[in-house]
């Protein structure tokens, strides 16, 4: 049987921000252009402080029930078969995710690096490097996250900073892109960009106690938020409105322009490493997550001998869409427009019940 | 013709055949007889020492009849057949029949024939002597040695008396004494070979366990340094030290070190580095996860630190547990040299790992999937050296690092300067020839040989072995798929290190998990700022030191400021 084991506020931080932030290196900086203009620097903050708002409902949820992880207090708060859909409903959004942000991964450094390589080549060498972690334990995959994090920190602010060469001040008006409503609006919208956050609640049990959860969840939530942003903001300097939308794997093509003489010059493959060391860690966070999440519903105490049946699945999904443009324009449109519902609202609605039921830990004191 | 004739008859005609070790020569197999004998022998004895079948006379406690007594170590020695164990009979002061048990060689025959024997058998000695058993009257009154013990069991006579002390058993006693006769040949205390330092001790342990006890013991003048002595291996009984200060090390620790050692289970342990093996927490894991020293000085700092030291018979190295990445990757010379140098030769030394780790891997994902990192003119220079290369890169690669490899293996195994000798010529002349030949390019000579130096900086020999296996995972992936390649083998590699645990500790402590630091990981700050023992050890004693070491900084401070009033 696999140990979940417990690990410090600092490793869960990194780990949370590593899985909310990979997703900026693949084609979201892009689309969020092509829907906002110029704005989306900062629509990100209004994601992140309604992610912020959902992620609270989350913490009283879980401090209603303490000691118990997300999924037994839905199970607790609503009976075991609301719960039971709660929980599936978090897998399925988590594992919509995976499958998103794995073919987005594959098949960007397809086009950019592995032209000649089929994408199963590379889906298989990525998904490798996820079953070894998540046979590991979530203690180990956490240490590493923050083993990582130096190094990923380091090179993403190495391309920001290096790439103030590039930038062009103009670019950033106008100030209001389309328009304050239209940023407002998807700001809202877009707040399950911050969704993962939730996963802290089914990691409940490997934290030391809720009050850890509540610091984590909001340092990794702002952290996270002023990381995208400046990302975003990075990119709308380098990048004209028009020429931005355009591209396939933006902060890589921004990384690509910077040149300093003759020899310092395209250093994108540095930044490659960024890119997979985060996207590794964050697949694999969001793997062990669903897979903890279907041995809850499922009433199995061994998770072990569903890790690579469970690989195999996700690796079938990933490459089942047609193509990454059905991929970004269908699913991932999709998944921001009723994400932050599917991520914020079920914890909502648990709580309430919990009030209304007399549940949890104030109910009965009361 | 005849013998022709004669082998093609045998085909047709059946004959006995001969015994088995007639028709093939000697083998050792298990024969039936033999292990007949190995199942009585378990049976009735339940030890391999006796191998008679009247065994079962032999002894547990020392008998007050004399003849029992001898009987028994004859048998527990196979005496006469073992000829090194000597039984030297007597008759104490004329009157009480005895004898004496030593393992020739093993014992200082000077301290029997002067301090033993002479006062045993004169009469002189024993006037005043009245009674039966004159064990205590010897004790105070008759031997000059300085460590006297008395004991029943026969298994604990026997182990005493194969570490070389000397045994007397004397008729009516019931009890024999066993006297301190360890003389065998050692080694003199040498300047270490592994780990060598420019400022600081040139001491290193020795194959003889009291020695390098003693070596700790005089840099440590400290009461509560604590030596617990444990016998390992079951038929080789060799003799091992756990070493700890008592009130800083934290307890279970000590608690966790003893339940492994005394729960080895196996019949032969030569040395630290098999003992390491046997207690270590993971052995698939490729990192190592105990700390050899060859330094004194070292195993002191570990003792310091709140860390436990086991000493092994037979074996120049200390081994500390737990250990981290961060230790491994320190040198005794960091603590005794200034805060800015020992920073910068660690970072050095940090740089030194990520060459011998990744260069070559780097190398071949840059040349392989990413040449449009490579500035154009350094690109073309490459491939017009590579242009002649009959082999694929990887080849090239691998075949110069499985040369260097044997050139260093090979320097190794030779003999002192002729080793050195050998490694600088046969990788020069190696080098040049394969580029002459055009085998390989110029350029990689160079990254092997950057490689190579970065491999040399790592401090600890286990640590520098893993790190050369982890450089060949890393050509491989880099070969497979590039960068991309080589971030999954790090995540996998990084995976199970961080998995990884030393006697409890996470291998990369304090970086992650995240403990308090004590300004020692790879920054080092001076050393009156080092206030704390690292905080992942739990030591009983978190603090090094008080709030200001450096109190006559704090005098002067304070005069300077009476002064102006």
């Amino acid at each position: 049987m696999m140990q979940e084991g417990k690990f410090g506020q600092i490793e869960a931080t990194w780990l949370i921000i590593i899985t909310m932030t990979a997703k900026v290196f693949y084609t979201s900086p892009a689309t969020t252009m092509q829907i906002l203009g110029t704005s989306s620097w900062y629509m990100t903050l209004i994601s992140m402080l309604t992610a912020l708002v959902g992620f609270a409902f989350c913490y009283l949820l879980l401090k209603a029930f303490p000691g118990k992880n997300i999924m037994e207090a839905y199970d607790a708060a609503m009976g075991r078969v609301f719960g039971f859909v709660f929980s599936l409903m978090l897998a399925l959004i988590l594992l919509v995710i995976i499958i998103i942000n794995l073919r987005e991964f594959t098949d960007v450094i397809k086009i950019y690096t592995y032209r000649e390589s089929p994408p199963t080549y590379i889906l298989l060498l990525a998904m490798a490097a996820v079953v070894t972690l998540t046979f590991l334990g979530l203690e180990s995959i956490a240490r590493y996250a923050k083993f990582i994090g130096y190094f990923v920190a380091f090179g993403f602010f190495f391309v920001v900073v290096l790439s103030s060469q590039n930038y062009e001040l103009y670019r950033i008006f106008p100030i209001f892109g389309n328009g304050l409503k239209a940023t407002f609006t998807n700001g809202l919208v877009r707040s399950s960009a911050y969704g993962e956050v939730v996963i802290l609640g089914v990691f409940a049990g490997s934290l030391q106690g809720i009050k850890h959860i509540k610091r984590i969840g909001y340092i990794s939530l702002l952290i996270s938020g002023a990381t995208v942003s400046l990302t975003l903001l990075s990119f709308t300097l380098t990048f004209s409105y028009n020429t931005g939308q355009e591209l396939t794997a933006p902060i890589y093509m921004q990384a690509s322009l910077i040149e300093y003489g003759s020899f310092f010059q395209r250093i994108e493959p540095l930044f490659f490493f960024v890119w997979n060391l985060t996207t590794l860690v964050s697949i694999t966070a969001l793997f062990y997550t669903v897979l903890l999440i279907y041995c809850h519903i499922f009433r199995l105490n061994d998770k072990r001998p569903l890790i690579i049946p469970f690989s195999i699945v996700v690796m079938s999904l990933t490459i089942a869409p047609e193509s990454m443009l059905l991929v970004t324009k269908e699913y991932e449109q999709s998944l921001r427009t009723y994400g932050g519902l599917l991520f914020f609202i079920p914890p909502l609605a648990a709580l309430v019940v919990a009030k209304l039921r007399r549940k949890g830990v104030k109910a009965k004191n009361a | 013709m005849p013998g022709i004739m004669g082998s093609l008859k045998k085909l047709f005609i059946y004959e006995k055949p001969a015994p088995y070790n007639i028709q093939h020569g000697f083998e050792l197999l298990e024969d039936q007889e033999v292990g007949k004998d190995k199942r009585r022998r378990t049976n009735n004895c339940q030890t391999d020492n006796c191998q008679t079948d009247n065994c079962q006379t032999s002894l547990d406690e020392v008998s007050v009849d004399l003849k029992l007594n001898l009987q028994s170590i004859r048998q527990l020695f196979n005496i006469p057949d073992n000829q090194d164990v000597i039984i030297r009979e007597l008759s104490i002061a004329r009157r009480l029949d005895a004898f004496l048990v030593f393992v020739d060689g093993m014992a200082d025959k000077n301290a029997i024939n002067r301090s033993i024997l002479p006062p045993l058998m004169d009469n002189r000695n024993f006037e005043g002597f009245e009674g039966d058993c004159p064990l205590d009257f010897i004790v105070r009154s008759v031997i000059s040695i300085n460590q006297v013990i008395r004991l029943k069991e026969y298994d604990k006579i026997e182990k005493q008396i194969l570490s070389g002390l000397t045994a007397l058993f004397i008729d009516n006693c019931d009890e024999c004494l066993i006297m301190e006769t360890r003389g065998f040949e050692k080694r003199s205390i040498e300047s270490p070979k592994t780990e060598t330092v420019v400022k600081g001790s040139q001491e290193a342990f020795t194959e003889n366990l009291r020695t390098n006890i003693t070596l700790l013991r005089r840099v440590v003048k400290n009461k509560n340094l604590m030596t617990e002595m444990f016998i390992v291996g079951k038929t080789n009984n060799n003799n091992c030290a756990i070493m700890y200060i008592d009130g800083l090390v934290n307890k279970k620790l000590v608690e966790e070190v003893r339940r492994r050692i005394k729960g080895i289970n196996s019949s032969f342990i030569l040395s630290s580095g098999m003992l390491e093996q046997f207690i270590e927490d993971s052995p698939w894991m490729l990192m190592p996860q105990v700390l050899s020293t060859e330094r004194p000085d070292r195993a002191v700092s570990f003792l310091m630190a709140g860390q436990v030291v086991i000493i092994n018979d037979g074996t120049p190295f200390a081994m500390a547990v737990p250990v981290t990445f961060w230790t491994m990757f320190h040198s005794s010379e960091d603590s005794n040299l200034r805060w800015q140098y020992g920073t910068f030769l660690r970072v050095i030394r940090f740089f030194g790992l990520l060459l011998a780790s990744s260069l070559p891997g780097l190398y071949l994902a840059l040349e392989l999937y990413h040449p449009e990192m490579i500035p154009t003119t350094l690109l073309a220079m490459i491939e017009v050296t590579r242009e002649n290369v009959p082999f694929p890169a990887v080849v090239e690669i691998l075949m110069m690092e499985v040369a260097f490899e044997l050139i260093r293996e090979g320097g190794l195994r030779v003999p002192g300067m002729i080793g050195q000798t050998l490694g600088i010529i046969g990788a020069l002349i190696l080098g040049q020839a394969a580029v002459s030949a055009g085998l390989v390019s110029p350029m990689l000579i160079i990254i092997v040989s950057i490689t190579g130096l970065g491999s040399f900086t790592i401090p600890n020999y286990e640590l520098g072995v893993a790190i050369r296996m982890l450089r060949f995972i890393y050509i491989l992936a880099g070969s497979i798929a590039g960068f991309f390649g080589i971030s999954v083998a790090l995540t996998i590699t990084g995976g199970l290190a961080c998995s990884m645990k030393s006697f409890g500790v996470p291998f990369f402590s304090p970086v992650t998990p995240r403990t308090k630091i004590n300004h020692d990981i790879i920054i080092r700050y001076p050393i009156s700022y080092q206030k704390m023992r690292a905080d992942y050890l739990n030591p009983a004693k978190a603090k090094r030191f008080g709030s200001s070491p450096r109190v006559w900084e704090a005098r002067r401070t304070r005069k300077k400021g009476d002064g102006s009033r």
